[in-house]
């Protein structure tokens, strides 16, 4: 399912946060949106998410304005990992990965797709631990089985690694990346330019609103580019094995 | 199922304990015996003036002090569910307050053409008013509990005392005293009033039930509940209205008893767990617990005269809020 940003801005409050953005996303493609604190990532997924009206521009999703769709059809095309750690008091995280299939069963927790869903994010063996008394990573992981529990053609994750050790950190990535794989369009933001390098297949870098560059890591991660959006000089090589570029401070 | 038995048990001792206890002296097998020719037929004997008692006086003292508490409770759990408050209770976001303004208006009018008291009528179009200004002042802390509940302990001392104040400026004979409007009252509960309640809060009640599963699902945040289906302010409106609806209808019958949603909701999901298929009818039972047994100790606990139940209520729910913050057992 695609995503087309046409002249997309979007201001909060008396702040333009977005400004001028064009991007055509395809299906199977998985992109991450990297770019400094501050410099729209997360205003950017919420604005296709259909959080956050366009203030100029449009998102179109499978043709059609998001923001123009009920809350129900918007559920049904995307699913989102937001930053937040939620303190979601009382349940245990099956009953916390099957509210994401609210949408597609209204009523009942399909029990097959939960299982699943835990399965694949290693969340199996404290399915019936509370939310609420796990580590901060654990509760990510449990969110990212959320959203895949939730079967939406297009995933949103904002910062998914986010409190993640290294192997859960890939693992998670890895999930995502074969997501895309599978036919998802996935979007994602990081602030780890080195993991989105190593997954993504098209990269988006983001400076004070704007998009300053648009393309495959390797065409994105120039260390001139880096050094000066970051304001810290850097030098981009090669992964030893895959090939993907790597940023290190110099 | 063992948890639903010893409720319904449970209610069945507290309306007959209500039946039995208070300052007349009626004796135990004399007010079963009247229950029992009202309720079943039998012919039996009691002495002259205890009927009026126990079936005019006790019993729609009793049943009304249980359906407040129900509706109380119920009301607890919705806010802390809808509003994700573990501390959200009807007096301590300043909905009783709020209501109160009607219920006062409609105090002050007397009884509408079908007999039903204006009061109860006034409470609930005020509540809901006062429900979505709640969710208003929610919005507006940010989702931050302990300033959302500050800032509603603060506007309804507020409020209450104004309409505290007007009762006592008014000076009407149709308008409750000032002890109703901060700590209830009980002792004018009549038939009419009672049926009026019970329908009213088995329709909020009722009608709360289907969005039990959708409030399980605002746990995740209104945003992520969002994003997963839920239309979040629809689901606000209607849930917060009904609770509106029923807590002013509840001030306009018995007044403002207070700490009833926090100690009902908190203890019926510390029972039940947090899903609010069971937590909605656990709180109403735990509510009306709450309440009845309240009111027989204010009965009783006052030597020759009545301590009102909200005080009870208060000093109780008072100390569980000290210790739900105090032991950490709630974030806020």
């Amino acid at each position: 399912m695609s995503i087309v940003l046409t002249d997309l801005s979007v201001d909060r409050g008396s702040r333009r946060v977005l400004t001028d953005v064009n991007l055509e996303i395809e299906p199977g493609q998985f992109v991450a949106v990297v770019g400094p604190n501050g410099s729209g990532k997360t205003t950017l997924l919420h604005t296709i998410a259909g959080d956050l009206l366009p203030t100029s521009g449009s998102v179109e999703v499978d043709g059609r304005p998001i923001h123009t769709r009920t809350v129900v059809e918007a559920a049904r095309l995307r699913s989102f990992l937001g930053q937040e750690h939620q303190n979601i008091a009382g349940f245990d995280v099956a009953t916390v990965v099957g509210f994401g299939a609210f949408v597609s069963d209204g009523i009942s927790e399909p029990k097959d797709r939960v299982a699943a869903a835990m399965n694949r994010t290693g969340v199996s063996a404290i399915a019936e631990r509370r939310y609420d008394e796990l580590s901060g990573g654990e509760q990510r992981r449990v969110a990212v089985a959320r959203v895949l529990c939730q079967n939406a053609p297009i995933m949103l994750l904002d910062e998914p690694t986010d409190s993640l050790d290294l192997g859960h950190a890939n693992s998670v990535m890895a999930i995502a990346r074969d997501e895309a794989e599978a036919g998802r369009t996935v979007v994602v933001t990081s602030h780890d330019l080195n993991i989105a390098s190593q997954y993504a297949t098209m990269m988006v870098l983001l400076d004070k609103g704007k998009v300053v560059a648009t393309g495959t890591p390797s065409e994105v991660l120039q260390a001139d580019l880096v050094s000066q959006i970051y304001g810290t000089p850097v030098i981009v090589m090669a992964h030893p094995e895959s090939g993907t570029p790597m940023v290190i401070s110099s | 199922m063992r948890t639903l038995l010893v409720g319904v048990v449970l209610a069945i001792a507290l309306v007959l304990a209500g039946a039995v206890v208070g300052s007349a002296d009626v004796s135990a097998p004399d007010a079963v015996s009247v229950l029992g020719s009202h309720l079943f037929g039998f012919d039996v004997d009691v002495p002259p003036g205890a009927d009026a008692i126990v079936w005019n006086i006790r019993m729609p003292r009793t049943l009304i002090a249980m359906l407040a508490g129900a509706v109380l409770g119920v009301a607890g759990v919705v806010l802390q569910g809808s509003l994700r408050n573990p501390l959200a209770d009807g007096q301590l976001v300043g909905l009783s307050a709020v209501a109160s303004i009607g219920a006062l208006i409609g105090y002050g009018i007397g009884y509408t053409s079908v007999g039903v008291p204006a009061g109860v009528i006034g409470g609930a179009m005020s509540g809901l008013v006062g429900a979505w200004l709640v969710w208003l002042l929610a919005e507006r802390t940010g989702g931050e509990p302990s300033r959302f509940i500050f800032v509603g302990i603060g506007a309804g001392l507020g409020i209450g005392s104004l309409v505290a104040a007007a009762s006592i400026a008014i000076h009407d004979p149709r308008i409750p005293d000032v002890s109703f409007w901060f700590f209830g009252g009980l002792g004018a509960a009549t038939w009419t009033t009672t049926l009026v309640l019970a329908g009213i809060s088995a329709v909020c009640i009722g009608a709360l039930m289907p969005f039990a599963r959708r409030l399980d699902v605002l746990s995740l945040g209104h945003e992520s509940a969002r994003h997963v289906g839920v239309p979040v302010a629809a689901v606000l409106s209607a849930v917060l209205g009904l609770v509106g609806v029923g807590v002013g209808a509840t001030v306009g019958a018995v007044g403002v008893i207070g700490f009833v949603g926090l100690v009902g909701g908190r203890v019926a999901i510390a029972i039940v767990g947090s899903h609010h298929r069971v937590a909605l009818p656990a709180a109403a039972f735990t509510g009306a617990a709450f309440v009845a047994i309240a009111d027989l100790i204010g009965r009783v606990g006052g030597r020759g005269f009545e301590v009102p139940v909200g005080l009870i209520t208060t000093v109780l729910g008072g100390a569980y809020l000290v210790w739900l913050i105090a032991a950490k057992k709630v974030a806020i």
